[in-house]
């Protein structure tokens, strides 16, 4: 015979403000299967755990119903209370009488009287309520980390520090991600490559880092400790094995007609080529939409030059299944085509670049070798405009959220611009200047007060191109109120950093959430910001939204220690809470197999016909299959039918 | 049809089939019903035309229970109503040999069938033996679910329930369903007990919109539950709702293409993704 015990929570005002919390404790004794109900300021606190203890020992109550906030805050906190007695953690319920009623309404009587029903709802739930076993299964100790990126290359090394295999997997053809294709790096302008480069190599060296460049993420089965990812290497027409990364196919490459995308599209290049000189693995992959070879089947030329015979024409994608026990998202972001801003000119104009062009601009590895020359008639750009907000915080034209980045990196690039051209202006057209992180203010200072930059606080309305060749920026001065504008040679835009392309399509794949920009939604924003919803897949750097380079290194190396710590155990422990199938119901039509995410469906014989089985150790308790069994033949453990059944019909 | 029959008559000669599945007309009376065809009798009174109403697919299950091998005469709808069935695991496509025929449309009650306007394939999309014209697919109208759709929620409510209070809960539309076929029923579930036993309105409610929903992308629309009903409730109403709206939402049309799984139970990166987005359409 069941026997409640219930818990009433005041939550100091949080609950007992609205909710006459004595009048529910009154109510419910009523309830015959109440053997004992009582209240208390903080049930999550010691004393109050304490009570759930004594009167499971004293009262012999063999359920428990707390009310008190929602079971996602403090479930766990009263299963081990039921636990440390003895009693089954699964024989509690809770009411959530906070977020669900105190908390959403003004009127007492109402809130009190929801109290009543929602705690009166759980305890004829819990009379139900079975009791369960937590579910030990073997796991895969190696990590995926997507994305190899300067977030990406952290996490795995971690990881891979930790003793832990890692598979990289990264969809250009190197690491380095965003921060290689950057000059010097606030706030200390140091150089980006000469720091990033010693941990690209780390990572390629790595004993227990297997690097996938040129590779992508195509399907992703199973769940935390033992999932199943397909990686599809696309054709790259070059044999890595082979390939000495000399680089004389690049320099024989009659084709030169390639956008240079590590050059953010500021040059031309080959066909076949290694992205960048720095590039891991410095191993070139021909473009088949520009190749001759490859197109119409005539040149030739690197095959017949390559000293290693590594040019291979019939490459073709391979797919091939990984297992692993965790995964790292790390795929950072891209910035956004300022094209939808037809006033500033940006992709029409050739002198009003992107933060990132410019970065390439006055980089040594850069189209122009490091020296900085505007790109129509490489000229020294003597007036420069850096617009900031192209994009961001624009929900009219782009986004609503503000990029992070551009108010230090605009600071940056006006340093780099004043030590490259020390005779030259720099104005900055700015809305707030927004530098929160640790000497961020002090660079920012340090750009107005030592550098001499101009900053002009306002909006910049247009940019129209002169006969002279030099543009004419509208702005405004709204610190002195009034429009003004500046003829520049050039015009930085510091364009909204945005998800990658395929953000949505990767979110899919993985099975977590994001948020209407595209970027991936982390599973709490303050308490849980590595984690996703999806249990053993962690986010870290731009995908989560914009990031800095610390901050996304921080967030690897957080995202490497959420991983060890799974890896920590022996063993997965799992949540009970999983499926079962009847197979005297079941019909065997396998509807379920085809809505399960995890593959946890299999076909078995019972007497005559076939029916669905569950894999215990795959299930997660999801609930898609009980959905769409039509027969019912599916019961999920701790939401059975009578459970659900009985806190329907206990509505009032 | 007389190719055919000759094509029954030697499948069932040469051991190719051990019974076909068939309209068989009653010469005495002219009533055409479906019948079990065996290799020691001549297929004289076998016939298809416009009096072939029933779906023969629902009779499979308990053949190839019996037989190894069954053919079985399929018009449009039915191929799809096979369609679903094969999906499903209900049947081994191993033990049927399909007998299309180009269906020019059914009668019922000296008209022709309703359903039949909207047909999505006059032929069934799995076929061994192809028999009669294949006509072009048109899109379709569903105009009897527009007409529903233009009530206000009042005069829809009371348009359904008046009909919902009719029902007997005879259960003769589960029966005749080839795609309800639960082990045990919901309608059957004692404990709990999702739906009241006896017929009143809101348990009656409840039965027909769970009918509705459990067959919402998988009905092939052979329109056999309204047929069948003695109270002669629209129940066609509700599936092609329901089929108006997967063939909006995914431009598919249920039962037409061989081994495709019902939209509703797989997820696609193409699907309408209003929910994941945080958008409401």
């Amino acid at each position: 015979m069941a026997k409640v015990g219930v818990f009433v929570c005041h939550c100091g005002v949080n609950i007992a403000a609205k909710v006459d919390v004595k009048r529910v404790v009154d109510a419910l004794k009523e309830m015959p299967e109440v053997g004992f109900a009582h209240e208390y300021k903080f049930m999550c606190s010691s004393p109050g755990q304490e009570l759930i203890r004594k009167e499971i020992k004293e009262s012999k109550i063999n359920r428990v119903v707390v009310a008190a906030c929602s079971p996602r805050m403090h479930l766990p906190t009263f299963q081990k209370a039921l636990a440390s007695q003895g009693l089954n953690p699964y024989l509690v319920s809770m009411a959530n009488i906070r977020e669900q009623c105190s908390w959403v309404t003004d009127d007492p009587e109402m809130a009190t009287q929801k109290a009543i029903d929602l705690v009166a709802r759980q305890i004829k739930r819990v009379v139900h309520q079975d009791p369960l076993e937590d579910i030990s299964v073997p796991m895969t100790k190696t990590a995926l980390v997507i994305g190899g990126g300067i977030a990406g290359i952290q996490a795995a090394l971690d990881i891979a520090d930790g003793n832990r295999k890692v598979i990289l997997v990264e969809k250009s053809p190197s690491i380095g991600g965003r921060m290689a294709q950057l000059d010097e790096t606030f706030p200390t302008l140091d150089c980006s490559q000469c720091i990033l480069t010693p941990k690209m190599v780390e990572a390629a060296q790595h004993p227990n880092i297997e690097i996938r460049v040129n590779s992508e993420v195509k399907k992703v089965d199973g769940y935390v400790g033992n999932f199943e990812v397909t990686v599809e290497k696309k054709a790259t027409y070059v044999d890595a094995q082979k390939c000495i990364g000399c680089g004389i196919c690049q320099e024989k490459c009659p084709v030169k007609t390639v956008p240079d995308e590590f050059n953010a599209d500021l040059n031309l290049r080959a066909a076949i080529a290694i992205p960048f000189p720095q590039a891991v693995p410095a191993i070139p992959i021909i473009e088949p939409d520009y190749c001759k070879k490859l197109i119409e089947n005539k040149c030739g030329v690197c095959a017949k030059i390559c000293p290693a015979e590594a040019i291979n024409y019939d490459d073709v994608p391979m797919q091939e299944t990984v297992n692993v026990g965790a995964i790292v998202v790390a795929t950072g972001y891209r910035e956004m085509d300022p094209a939808v801003y037809t006033e500033y000119g940006g992709r029409k104009y050739p002198d009003v670049i992107t933060g990132l062009q410019f970065e390439r601009l006055v980089s040594s590895t850069g189209p122009t070798g490091g020296e900085l020359k505007r790109p129509s008639d490489g000229e020294i750009p003597k007036t420069v405009v850096f617009v900031q907000c192209v994009g961001s915080r624009d929900e009219s034209k782009a986004h609503a959220y503000c990029s992070g980045i551009c108010c230090m990196y605009t600071a940056k690039h006006t340093m780099i611009y004043k030590h490259h051209v020390p005779d030259g202006q720099a104005y900055v057209s700015y809305i707030d200047i927004r530098a929160p992180g640790k000497t961020y203010e002090e660079f920012v200072r340090r750009a107005i007060e030592d550098e001499g930059v101009r900053y002009l606080r306002g909006r910049v309305a247009k940019i129209r191109r002169l006969q002279n060749g030099q543009y004419r920026v509208y702005t405004e001065d709204t610190l002195v109120g009034r429009a003004v504008h500046i003829d520049a040679d050039m015009v930085v835009l510091a364009s909204a950093v945005e998800p990658q392309e395929d953000a949505v399509g990767l979110a899919q794949i993985l099975g977590i959430a994001y948020d209407s920009d595209g970027f991936y939604t982390e599973a709490h924003p303050k308490l849980k910001p590595i984690e996703t919803a999806s249990a053993g897949i962690f986010l870290a750097g731009a995908c989560q939204g914009p990031k800095d380079i610390p901050a996304s290194v921080q967030q690897g190396s957080a995202a490497a220690s959420k991983v060890l710590s799974i890896f920590a155990r022996d063993n997965l422990v799992k949540s009970p809470q999983i499926a079962t199938v009847d197979p005297t119901a079941c019909t065997g039509c396998l509807t379920c197999s085809y809505v399960c995410h995890y593959s946890a469906i299999e076909e078995k014989e019972f007497g005559q016909r076939q029916v669905a089985e569950i894999i215990p150790g795959k299930c997660q308790g999801c609930g898609a299959c009980v959905a769409t069994c039509k027969g019912k033949a599916i019961t999920l453990a701790g939401f059975s039918d009578d459970e659900i059944y009985e806190e329907i019909v206990s509505c009032k | 049809m007389k190719e055919m029959r000759k094509k029954i008559e030697e499948l069932l000669k040469n051991g190719e089939i051990d019974v076909a599945l068939g309209y068989r007309e009653n010469p005495a009376t002219g009533e055409v019903k479906a019948d079990v065809f065996r290799k020691d009798e001549t297929l004289d009174d076998m016939v298809f035309d416009e009096r072939c109403v029933q779906n023969l697919v629902n009779y499979l299950p308990t053949l190839v229970a019996r037989y190894k091998k069954v053919g079985i005469v399929l018009k449009g709808c039915d191929g799809r109503s096979l369609v679903t069935q094969l999906v499903e695991h209900r049947i081994n496509k191993s033990q049927i040999v399909a007998l299309g025929i180009g269906c020019e449309g059914v009668r019922l009650d000296g008209k022709e069938a309703d359903k039949c306007g909207d047909c999505a394939t006059n032929m069934t999309p799995i076929v061994d033996y192809e028999f009669g014209e294949k006509k072009q697919k048109k899109d379709p109208v569903f105009s009897k679910v527009k007409e529903i759709e233009r009530m206000s929620p009042a005069e829809r409510w009371k348009f359904f329930a008046d009909y919902f209070a009719r029902c007997e809960r005879c259960y003769a539309c589960r029966q005749i369903c080839p795609s309800c076929y639960c082990e045990i029923c919901v309608a059957d579930q004692q404990e709990p007990k999702w739906i009241e036993p006896s017929a009143k309105l809101s348990a009656n409610t409840m039965w027909h919109l769970i009918r509705a929903y459990h067959l919402a992308g998988r009905c092939a629309d052979c329109g056999e539950c309204e047929r069948v009903c003695p109270q002669e409730i629209p129940m066609r109403l509700l599936n092609n709702a329901l089929e108006k709206a997967v063939h909006e939402l995914f431009g598919v049309r249920p039962g037409t293409v061989p081994e495709e799984v019902p939209p509703l139970v797989v997820l696609n990166k193409e699907d309408p993704d209003t929910i994941l987005e945080g958008k409401n359409e």
